[in-house]
């Protein structure tokens, strides 16, 4: 049995209650060092509400987490500086050029002068956007938006990257490169939790939760819920919502 | 601090980028400016006016002469009151005189005699106004009347200086809202929460360059005023920045208020137009006094900052004064109001 050390993430009877609603329902996770965890589910079934949780966004209404170590409600400042976030928008500032929006993201995590400008050029490379430093992101072909959305998350470092959805309305020779990085980083040892709906990612991921109606339903790597290709993931989710 | 310089840096790159900020930073108030200094003229002169005159004395064209030497008055002298009254169809006429035949008779005997007035009643606010300037000159001899601070009584001296917290208000509101709501509509503001950047700098990094825009511009639109239309500045610069400083305290407040309950871009700007300038336009006694207005109305232009910063800026402007302990108390109250609700509307937003 690893120890609890081995885990990155590790949630215990999470909840948050909204008006209402039960957006998450004492769920309980792990998320190993180094691996690439695929988080599912159809819409409204809380990932998004728990990811927001596990990043000291949203305070839980029960449970407890702990993410790279620190409590998600006591530390939420430390978990900030050690996560990095890709959001299903992209979310960068389209007036700004390449250059610009990694010089923002390096100084809001205050790394500045000599330091910057070596992490900034390392991230140019790593996205291949070398030559296009100057050119506004408005004018990046959706792809290469992507992949700066993605080094932006990158500046600091940072153990754990979370990833919303990214690779919505992206061609399939892009979300495959996009993937392969993805299966780089998690090789140099970054963890990397990513929400999809789109199965044939999902058979990439080391280890995969399927969320329904604000709790995890499933739990295991692909092989694992598939016992070992006997069904599709798709069938296999389909009887476990079915019989939700 | 390092972060909030950075999300100014990136502001500023922002504003210097958007062709539509830039105007509304700094065209729009010159373009008011000279729109309300030259076009918008409270201020009446060469009313043109009839005289049908049946005496026909020295005593009455002395009486024109010194009328229409005040350039209030540019007569035309009709044959008879039927004609005179044409004139007033055809709209060439605003006003009439109609001098009877024993006028100087009246004068010389008497020491008084009377003279019918004629105004064109159809615009209601002109009619006021010109008779109010023929009661002026008709009394003059026995009421000494003499007006304080603004001693030509130019409706000019009295906009212009107020067109400056109309300016500030809108810009201070509309520019902050559109760059907030802007923000969290293309979801940036759900990535900065993810950064150890405080939710607080995040905000107050993107209100100080409005901030200062609105600043630049209260100079700018006094500098324009001074030079250009000649109004009168008894104060001191000094007092005017402090004051403008301390009334971008409720409108910033008031701007990030808005951006906390309005969803979208185009919803925040309504809102702002509708709640704010509105308002600020009508009820804060730019144009209409609020002493004439019903005692609940004057409640409201209450808690609309941009009443109390009027009250400085003319102080300062027409009257010289410096120090303004109540206004200032009202602002900073109005401010702590609504920091106070854009903070909850804040916190339900997040949930």
């Amino acid at each position: 049995m690893p120890s609890s050390n081995d885990y990155i993430i590790e949630a215990f009877s999470l909840s948050k209650r909204f008006v209402g609603i039960t957006a998450v329902d004492r769920l309980n996770l792990r998320v190993k060092k180094g691996e690439i965890f695929g988080f599912l589910g159809p819409n409204g079934a809380g990932k998004t509400t728990t990811i927001r949780m596990l990043c000291g966004i949203l305070k839980p209404t029960g449970g407890t987490a702990r993410v790279c170590g620190y409590d998600i409600v006591r530390d939420k400042q430390a978990i900030k500086s050690h996560i990095g976030y890709v959001s299903q928008r992209f979310s960068l500032y389209e007036d700004l050029t390449v250059y610009e929006n990694l010089y923002f993201y390096c100084h809001l995590y205050n790394i500045s002068g000599e330091e910057a400008r070596m992490r900034i050029n390392k991230m140019v490379k790593l996205a291949g956007l070398g030559g296009r430093e100057k050119s506004l992101t408005l004018y990046l072909s959706g792809g290469l938006k992507q992949r700066l959305a993605l080094v932006c998350a990158l500046v600091h470092n940072p153990l754990l990257l979370i990833l919303d959805e990214p690779t919505v309305g992206v061609d399939p020779i892009t979300r495959k490169e996009f993937w392969d990085t993805l299966r780089e980083l998690a090789n140099s040892g970054k963890t990397l939790v990513v929400t999809t709906h789109l199965l044939d990612e999902a058979y990439k991921c080391d280890t995969l939760g399927f969320m329904h109606l604000g709790k995890l339903i499933a739990y295991g790597s692909p092989g694992e819920l598939t016992e070992g290709g006997k069904r599709t993931l798709e069938e296999t989710f389909v009887q476990l919502v079915k019989n939700a | 601090m390092h972060s909030f310089l950075t999300i100014l840096w990136k502001e500023f790159i922002h504003i210097r980028r958007d062709r539509r900020t830039v105007v509304i930073a700094f065209i729009f108030p010159l373009f008011m400016t000279i729109l309300f200094g030259y076009a918008i003229s409270f201020d009446l002169k060469q009313i043109p006016t009839g005289v049908v005159d049946f005496d026909k004395s020295p005593q009455v064209r002395e009486m024109l002469l010194s009328l229409s030497a005040s350039e209030y008055f540019n007569f035309t002298i009709y044959p008879s009151v039927k004609e005179m009254s044409d004139g007033f169809q055809k709209g060439d006429l605003k006003c009439g005189f109609v001098i009877p035949p024993e006028f100087s008779r009246n004068l010389s005997r008497k020491g008084f005699s009377k003279i019918q007035v004629l105004i064109d009643g159809s615009d209601a606010n002109l009619a006021r106004k010109i008779s109010q300037i023929i009661q002026r000159f008709f009394l003059k001899s026995s009421l000494n009347i003499k007006f304080l601070y603004n001693p030509e009584l130019h409706s000019r001296n009295f906009v212009v200086p107020g067109l400056i917290v109309i300016l500030m208000t809108i810009l201070g509101v509309i520019l902050t809202t559109r760059s907030i709501v802007g923000e969290r509509e293309r979801g940036n503001f759900e990535l900065l929460s993810t950064t150890p950047v405080r939710g607080e700098i995040i905000i107050l990094g993107k209100l100080i360059p409005y901030g200062i825009i609105a600043l630049i511009n209260v100079f700018i639109i006094t500098g324009f005023s001074l030079l250009i239309f000649h109004i009168p500045f008894k104060g001191s610069f000094l007092s005017l920045f402090f004051y403008s400083l301390l009334f971008l305290f409720p409108t910033l407040a008031l701007g990030t208020m808005i951006s906390a309950f309005a969803t979208t871009e185009l919803t925040a700007i309504t809102v702002s137009f509708v709640s704010t300038m509105l308002p600020s336009i009508i009820l804060s006694g730019f144009i209409f006094p609020v002493r004439n207005m019903p005692q609940w109305l004057q409640w409201i232009s209450k808690i609309i900052p941009a009443t109390h910063f009027l009250h400085i800026v003319r102080g300062i402007f027409l009257k010289g004064i410096g120090v303004f302990p109540r206004e200032s108390l009202w602002l900073f109250v109005l401010g702590v109001i609504y920091l106070l609700i854009a903070t909850q509307g804040v916190k339900k937003r997040v949930e």
